[in-house]
């Protein structure tokens, strides 16, 4: 099932449908809530897609419309880029012992006697 | 000769693939799936808020009446017994993360690579693993299948189709649905294999498999 979701949902017209939906308030499905399961998949990947291509836009790296078209290959972009952005946000430590590591210059720490 | 056989082959495959997509979007535009048998035409559909308090209903019973049952198992019993007989399902899930953990290192190098034989290479390697740990996952899945777990989503999966499974009625030129089924004893013993293939076929679109415990 996902296969065949996935090959829709990266498709031209899905895409432009998702896009210009709220715009316009096109309705993607007859029913407005009480998704199925397959509805749901669909949006997860018709937002998955448009994102990839919004990376195609902003020539970001390792991805094009060939990544797009093979499972394997996107799915492993997912993850590439899932591993990277977690590199990216992992914060970085800017106290140590209550002495600030932010400045290069050194403070001073008054203690009681 | 054998380049028109190829390319005839590549279209039939298009054609199917198109075939699917457009079954896909039908099964897609609404949260109700129509499908046809010999019998006629039937559908499945989100179940209603009172039908899915009966399903709740039927789960917490079934789940009693197997706690009652002496000779069902939690998962966790089943997996001592086959211990004793030197099945260890424990060292399949492991082996089953650790080749997860292998397929996903080579993901990264396949999502970095641009030479297309190193893409050719990695993708089959990352198929052999994938299909290493589909069989392990259908070993374990067999052993642990009698457990209560197992046979609640079985059951709560069955009742859920009988609720919502239904038949397209032509009465005075008005269209309406009704209830295949009077009762879940009628659905359970009914011998429309075809029928009931189908809507289990079709209830996988309409529901993730009801979790067992919350």
């Amino acid at each position: 099932m996902e296969t065949i979701i996935r090959k829709l949902a990266r498709s031209h017209d899905c895409q432009f449908l998702y896009v210009r939906a709220k715009e316009l308030k096109l309705k993607i499905f007859n029913n407005d809530s009480n998704l199925t399961k397959a509805q749901l998949i669909f949006l997860q990947w018709l937002h998955i897609y448009s994102s990839l291509y919004e990376c195609i836009m902003r020539k970001e790296k390792y991805i094009n419309e060939e990544v797009i078209e093979d499972d394997l290959r996107c799915d492993s972009y997912l993850l590439w880029r899932r591993k990277n952005k977690d590199k990216k946000d992992k914060p970085i430590q800017t106290k140590k012992n209550g002495i600030d590591m932010t400045g290069g210059i050194p403070t001073v720490i008054f203690k009681r006697k | 000769m054998s380049d028109k056989n190829e390319l005839a082959k590549k279209l039939m495959q298009d054609i199917k693939m198109a075939e699917k997509g457009s079954a896909m979007q039908e099964v897609l535009k609404d949260n109700q799936i129509p499908f046809t048998v010999k019998s006629g035409t039937y559908r499945v559909r989100r179940p209603s808020y009172n039908e899915q308090l009966k399903v709740e209903d039927f789960r917490r019973k079934k789940y009693l009446k197997l706690l009652e049952d002496d000779t069902m198992k939690f998962r966790k019993q089943w997996i001592e017994i086959y211990k004793k007989k030197d099945i260890d399902i424990d060292k399949m899930e492991i082996d089953m993360r650790a080749i997860q953990e292998d397929i996903e290192s080579l993901m990264l190098r396949l999502a970095e690579t641009e030479s297309p034989k190193d893409m050719e290479t990695l993708k089959n390697e990352i198929m052999t693993l994938k299909e290493k740990q589909l069989l392990i996952n259908i070993e374990r899945t067999d052993y642990l299948s009698y457990s209560i777990e197992d046979q609640i989503m079985i059951a709560v999966n069955s009742y859920y189709t009988y609720i919502v499974l239904e038949k397209r009625i032509e009465a005075d030129k008005k269209v309406v649905w009704e209830k295949v089924f009077e009762d879940y004893e009628s659905f359970s013993n009914s011998i429309d294999s075809e029928l009931i293939n189908k809507a289990y076929y079709y209830i996988n679109h309409i529901i993730y498999a009801l979790p067992v415990f919350k």
